[in-house]
């Protein structure tokens, strides 16, 4: 009954924020078209000379996200972000354009929302079974929430309309790049080795428990200290500490980047609650997607109101199709790829799409092929 | 085949119910009614078909992440902290393969909703509509409140709905062969239990 009270303060919250968005009232596309003066068939957007995106090729591309979502979880994010920039063409052609020009900014944007419209539909509705399940822990979800919704709600204000394509794709080869890193570092030894440990210490507790337990003397929590920056607390005798300022500023960040760069979030965002945090699994699942869910809300909403940023609708709904075959394919594919195998095949791609996007957004040209 | 093609190809199938009364806002809301019952019913086949074609797969991450779990939860009421974390970690490690799975399953009920989207824009984007508060809108802004409103309202009842009735029962046993997630509270009512009779 508690969890269901926080869950729809939550609610209450993303909505107010959706509708306290002023609705914009000039065309923000139109006046872009007005400035550029673009010639030709009309094409994405009914911009004029704008290339026709084909959502044959949208499709086929998001069979590989959907492909990725299935068997390694997180990257499927970048890679429909890589989509929307290089495959459709989007990339290009919004370079075409001065970087000083409103057009090119505003196709940034739509590249940045459609990213996000993905994930976001899909995280709201694992959000609302998970509560269903009564697996929301709500005061932790909302701390990460009221760090989600600070980043995603002050990052579109702030840069919507302000991002060339140039700097947008400068710091997501960054971010592919850093992506790169923290797979490469489980394939390693030492990240092997982390995991086979902790099977081995798995499996020798659950041979030795026989479901025994001991006499408890402490039940629940008890809070042992608590200061702005460590709380230790005992729960069932065994003491714990985290640092009440992680989850919001680990929230905060996340969301930011994760409403900058149009991406999902859920990639940082899950390893952060896991790793970092070290939480337990049962707080992990409801909260994580609840934080997803409103960092996402927040961030559609800001564009879509506060900045009427268009989309592309045949595009998501291409894409989404293509994810549900690839996802489909994906766990059957599993069984004859080992996971190390699947993760390596992945950070060869991240290198090679950080080092491309680095250099054409920071340097002006690509120092991989082709050039 | 871009998009405008494809809205045309749609056209006829969902236009002609907002035709059918003489008052155009009934007619609007006759044809909004369709269009969530249309997209609703599509996503949630697909996302069964999609299901039960790897049903082997999602019970089996859901297996593993309740069965680490649990482990973790019998591992606190041992007291035994670095078997609570191992077990922990493993747990998370499921999950984590558990969370983006059932993203990309549940992907598969939205499909139709970004076509349902597009296709009223192509049609009615030239038609102001105003709302208390919020002033002029895009169909959208009347859509997706609908089709959440109308998915909540289709899950409630598709006990009594007979394919779905059989999918949805289906889709619970693939997902209870896994077991059952222990929480904390189960430890609490264990150690409760114990010190009742110990002390009777």
């Amino acid at each position: 009954m508690k969890n269901r009270k926080y869950f729809a303060i939550a609610a209450v919250l993303a909505a107010l924020v959706c509708l306290m968005a002023t609705p914009a009232l000039a065309d923000r596309l139109a006046e872009a078209i007005a400035e550029a003066k673009p010639a030709g068939e009309p094409g994405y957007m009914q911009i004029p000379g704008a290339p026709n995106l084909n959502v044959i090729i949208g499709l086929f591309w998001a069979v590989w996200v959907g492909w990725i979502f299935s068997t390694v979880g997180a990257f499927g994010g970048i890679m429909a972000g890589v989509g929307h920039i290089t495959i459709y063409g989007l990339g290009d052609y919004a370079k075409s354009f001065k970087k000083t020009m409103k057009l090119n900014k505003v196709v940034t944007d739509s590249i940045r929302v459609s990213n996000q419209w993905l994930v976001g539909c899909s995280a709201a509705l694992s959000s609302f079974n998970y509560f269903k399940a009564g697996r929301l822990v709500a005061p932790l979800g909302i701390a990460l929430a009221i760090g989600s919704v600070g980043g995603s709600w002050l990052v579109p204000i702030l840069t919507a309309g302000k991002i060339s394509l140039k700097a947008y794709l400068g710091y997501f080869g960054l971010f592919v790049l850093f992506l790169g890193c923290y797979l490469f570092y489980e394939t390693t030894p030492a990240g092997q080795n982390k995991k086979k440990a902790a099977k081995k210490a798995a499996k020798a507790f659950q041979d030795s428990v026989k479901n025994h337990t001991e006499d408890n003397v402490d039940q629940g929590v008890k809070v042992v200290t608590f200061t702005p920056t460590k709380c230790v607390f005992t729960f069932f005798g065994v003491e714990f500490s985290f640092n009440p300022l992680i989850p919001v500023v680990g929230g905060f960040f996340i969301a930011a980047l994760a409403s900058f760069l149009g991406v999902g979030g859920g990639f940082l965002l899950v390893p952060f609650l896991t790793s970092v945090a070290g939480l337990p699994m049962y707080l992990v699942a409801g909260t994580s997607a609840l934080a997803v869910f409103v960092g996402m809300v927040n961030s559609i909403a800001s564009y879509m109101l506060l900045k009427q940023t268009p989309v592309e609708w045949s595009l998501i709904g291409a894409e989404l199709v293509g994810i549900v075959i690839g996802s489909m394919i994906g766990p059957r594919t599993s069984k004859y790829i080992p996971d190390i195998w699947l993760k390596r095949l992945f950070v060869v791609l991240a290198v090679y799409v950080g080092v491309r996007y680095c250099s054409k957004g920071f340097l002006g040209y690509s120092i991989v092929p082709p050039f | 085949m871009t998009g405008t093609e494809l809205y045309s190809i749609l056209d006829p199938f969902l236009i002609w119910i907002f035709r059918i009364p003489s008052q155009a806002w009934l007619g609007f809301v006759f044809g909004i009614t369709w269009i969530c019952l249309l997209t609703t019913v599509i996503g949630e086949l697909s996302m069964a078909g999609a299901y039960f074609i790897n049903k082997r797969h999602f019970a089996g991450n859901s297996h593993d992440m309740v069965q680490n779990h649990n482990l973790s939860v019998q591992a606190l009421g041992c007291k035994n902290k670095e078997a609570w974390k191992a077990c922990n970690q493993l747990a998370n490690d499921a999950f984590g393969k558990n969370f983006f799975s059932h993203i990309a399953l549940f992907a598969s009920s939205l499909w139709p909703v970004p076509f349902a989207i597009g296709w009223l824009y192509y049609r009615f984007s030239g038609v102001n509509f105003s709302v208390p508060f919020a002033g002029e809108v895009g169909p959208s802004f009347i859509f997706i409140p609908s089709y959440i409103l109308f998915r909540y309202l289709f899950g409630k009842l598709k006990p009594w709905i007979p394919v779905f009735r059989t999918i949805k029962r289906k889709i619970k046993e693939n997902e209870d062969a896994g077991g059952t997630m222990l929480s904390y509270a189960d430890l609490m009512q264990d150690s409760k239990k114990k010190q009742a009779e110990q002390a009777g």
